[in-house]
């Protein structure tokens, strides 16, 4: 990697600072940037708003595909930024000559899967396309670069996120109120039926600046996380120190080339001399020695002159705010002038302490899996007790007991108004009428599933019945009267009337003889 | 006009109070229903709505229905209690103290806005309720039979208002709550309302006179004769009952409550025609009867639950009678 030909300054910064240097990054290089995106972008936006404007006749879906999207567009935004960053900015044309390479050996489909929820998939997408590593140096990598900037770029995502909705629907409001207001649909059905079944003029208002600010925007949320991932190798392998070191080293080289120019005829005139005294090798190698010598006891003097220079000699000093930690050191050394006995005591009471710790750390988890055992054992028999649902499609249960009487069926003989009548001719009237009501009631509910409560008194059951079952509420009408006549009023009610109701009976219900 | 005797003598004559406040109170068949219970039970009403519902013209109808007396007190907060039940008043030319008798005595007393007057000349009113009957400088002078309260709140307007308190609401035999009317309803009742009139005097000509003093208090006489079987009295005493017991009430309705209830229940089945009761007048009237005599407790009233939607749940779960 040619570090001096990076066109930013490597210099420590911090997270903020990185990434926007990054946006500031994608907006110098934004003609390049741009044109490659719109150029991936575009046509992939124009072939699902097409399929979908023909297929279904809404453009809803296109929006959430193009978001989905997003991480296979953003290999492209790194490639022109990372390529950018060096000088070399890349063509539309090869740009487009690189897609395959792009789209294929850059982990796309983890990127598009597991990958897409990544609040720092920013930082980590240039480790995919630049450094190309795949499975478990990919994952250290990744694991490395993230380690003190991953919270950075997770802030990036969620501040980028809040952008795009604040500039969608801002663009949207105002779009929205230059419509007339006669040209909005209906009111008064809920908003996703207003939403998808909206004309199309409206799915684009809507949609149209959402695209429209979530790939305008796309391009410098890459850039700031690709800068994020150059400070952060820049932290890891100091490229800063080791772009000053090369330049120190080829300044050092140019001087000593100047020097060695000036200095060819004395030193050729030395060579000379030399093979003329018939120096010895041993006499050069003591030189050598001299000379460093000489460099290291210089050296003092030359290390105070740098640090006279303006960049390294002046003191600052900065402050900062740090959690307040007692120093372990100290801890120990007070420890270690306490008395061996008293040492060992107090070892054993930490360890235990330590240990009652784990137990209600283990206890808490163990704790922890019972409750939710417990919950998801809780939910199930509430399920399986009441059902999902509690209107449409679970069936209703008719209560054992109504307005007194017992009407679960087993509990009554199988021709009612049969029963009813032997009961009227051994004399017992009112017991004849309550099994005549009971039978009905009965019937009313298992049969034609009318949902009396336990708490319906009479008129609520006829209630009910004129809802449910309109074709039984006159018999059931009638038949209240007489009850209502006898229970309540302790009226005697004719032979005849109640023999009559229970030959309606037979024909409402069935069933029995007629006599 | 003949007292009426039996219980379908009575109905009829109920029937048609109902028909001549209908000439002039269009819609509202509930408050209307109740009201007449009232008058036929010999309790007192408290109305709950907005202003503007009719409750003058509802009142001042039924009077004339059956020629009784009507007053008004406007209550407001420097409303004293000699205003409402009368006063002494020293007569220069007789040289005595004259009974001077105040807006109570009548047949039918529209206490409108009950709460904007202190607790001094509400306590007044509600004492002359319970005794039907007023003491004024040791002369205790009986109210003219049939009596009846019909007392408003506004529950919109809370400020500087003295809510009754619960022992006092504990004596109007129900609490209506009074709402807009329907569509068709103030329609019809805006166009009977305009058509020639001028100003806004409330015209009751239209009710012709039915009954009198006395068959009114026939009627309630009869009501009260109403059989009423073991089962359903216990029915009634099981509702009130619960509600002491009920999850969501703090306070329940007290004896006098089931009381209410089962002579409410009376007029009602004899406004249906009946010359008993069932369950469903208990049910019916149970609301109007018990919603003013509970109150919730914090935590029901925090989850935005209604005394109405916690009592219709205990109707619901209040096993009916077993016959």
């Amino acid at each position: 990697m040619e570090l001096e030909r990076l066109s930013v300054a490597l210099r420590p910064r911090n997270h903020w600072e990185a990434i926007d240097l990054g946006v500031r990054l994608g907006i110098h290089h934004a003609r390049p940037l741009y044109a490659a995106w719109f150029a991936v972008t575009l046509p992939v936006l124009a072939v699902l708003v097409l399929i979908f404007s023909l297929w279904k006749g809404e453009i809803s879906w296109v929006s959430p595909i193009m978001w989905w999207l997003k991480p296979a567009f953003d290999r492209v935004a790194v490639h022109v930024v990372s390529h950018s960053v060096f000088g070399e900015t890349p063509s539309v044309r090869a740009t487009l000559r690189a897609l395959p390479g792009l789209l294929w050996h850059t982990r796309l489909f983890a990127g598009l899967t597991w990958g897409r929820f990544s609040m720092s998939r920013s930082l980590k997408l240039p480790v995919d396309v630049l450094e190309g590593l795949r499975g478990r140096p990919a994952r250290q990598r990744k694991s490395l670069l993230s380690r003190r900037v991953s919270s950075a770029a997770r802030w990036q995502t969620l501040v980028w996120l809040h952008l795009e909705v604040i500039l969608w629907l801002s663009l949207f409001g105002l779009l929205a109120m230059l419509v007339p207001s006669s040209m909005w649909p209906e009111q008064g059905s809920g908003l996703w039926q207003r939403l998808t079944e909206a004309p199309l003029w409206l799915s684009l208002l809507l949609y149209l600046p959402l695209l429209a600010c979530s790939l305008l925007l796309e391009p410098l949320y890459v850039a700031g996380g690709f800068m994020l991932y150059i400070k952060r190798r820049t932290d890891l392998e100091a490229w800063d120190v080791e772009l000053q070191l090369r330049r120190l080293a080829r300044a050092r080289t140019a001087e000593q080339a100047k020097a060695l120019a000036s200095s060819f005829v004395g030193v050729l005139l030395c060579l000379l001399l030399g093979f003329s005294l018939a120096g010895s090798p041993p006499a050069h190698a003591s030189d050598n020695a001299t000379l460093r010598e000489q460099a290291v006891e210089r050296s003092a003097q030359e290390i105070q002159q740098v640090m006279q220079d303006p960049a390294f000699g002046k003191e600052e000093q900065d402050r900062e705010l740090r959690w307040r930690k007692a120093p372990k050191q100290d801890k120990k050394t007070e420890a270690s002038k306490l008395p061996d006995s008293l040492q060992s005591l107090l070892n054993s009471v930490f360890e235990g302490m330590k240990w009652i710790g784990e137990a209600f750390a283990t206890l808490g988890r163990v704790g922890g899996w019972v409750l939710i055992l417990v919950a998801v054992a809780l939910i199930l028999y509430l399920v399986s007790r009441f059902g999902w649902g509690s209107g449409r499609g679970s069936r209703y249960v008719p209560p054992a007991e109504l307005a007194g009487f017992d009407i679960r069926p087993q509990s009554l003989p199988d021709d009612i108004a049969g029963a009813a009548l032997h009961l009227l001719r051994t004399g017992d009237t009112r017991a004849a009428l309550s099994l005549l009501f009971r039978g009905t009631l009965s019937r009313l509910a298992h049969q034609e599933q009318v949902p009396f409560t336990r708490g319906d008194t009479e008129g609520d059951c006829l209630e009910r019945t004129r809802k449910h079952a309109p074709a039984r509420s006159a018999f059931l009408a009638r038949l209240l009267g007489c009850w209502q006549r006898l229970a309540y009023a302790h009226q005697s009610i004719g032979a005849h009337e109640i023999e009559a109701l229970c030959q309606e009976w037979w024909r409402e219900f069935g069933g029995g003889t007629h006599e | 006009m003949t007292l009426p005797v039996t219980p379908l003598e009575a109905t009829e004559l109920a029937r048609q109070l109902r028909a001549e406040v209908a000439r002039v109170f269009v819609g509202q068949t509930a408050v209307v229903e109740h009201t007449l219970c009232a008058l036929i039970s010999g309790g007192h009403i408290l109305l709950e709505g907005v202003p503007g519902l009719g409750k003058t013209l509802l009142v001042k109808a039924l009077a004339k229905t059956f020629g009784g007396q009507f007053s008004r007190i406007q209550f407001t907060p420097d409303l004293m209690p000699a205003d409402v039940t009368g006063h002494t008043l020293y007569d220069t030319r007789s040289s005595q103290f004259v009974i001077r008798r105040g807006p109570v005595f009548a047949n039918l007393v529209l206490a409108d806005e009950i709460n904007r007057a202190p607790a001094k000349t509400q306590a007044a009113l509600l004492e002359v309720m319970q005794e039907a009957q007023v003491t004024i400088e040791g002369k205790t002078i009986p109210l003219p039979p049939p009596f009846l309260v019909l007392a408003t709140q506004n529950p919109i307007e809370q400020e500087g208002t003295y809510a009754l308190p619960e022992a006092q609401l504990d004596r109007f035999l129900l609490k209506v709550l009074i709402d807009y009317p329907t569509h068709d309803e103030e329609r019809a009742l805006v166009a009977a309302s305009c058509a020639g009139r001028t100003g806004d005097r409330l015209e009751v000509e239209a009710v012709q006179q039915v009954a009198t003093p006395e068959q009114l208090i026939a009627m309630q006489q009869i009501a009260a004769g109403l059989r009423v079987d073991d089962s359903v009295l216990d029915y009634a005493v099981r509702i009130v009952r619960a509600t002491r017991e009920w999850s969501g009430i703090a306070i329940g309705a007290g004896p006098r409550g089931a009381i209410a209830l089962v002579r409410a229940a009376r007029a009602m089945a004899l406004i249906a025609g009946r010359d008993f009761v069932t369950p469903d007048d208990v049910k019916r009237i149970a609301l109007p009867a018990l919603r003013h005599r509970i109150s919730l407790v914090p935590e029901a009233e925090i989850e935005g639950l209604s005394i109405d939607g916690v009592l219709g749940s205990l109707l619901a779960r209040t096993d009916a009678p077993r016959a």
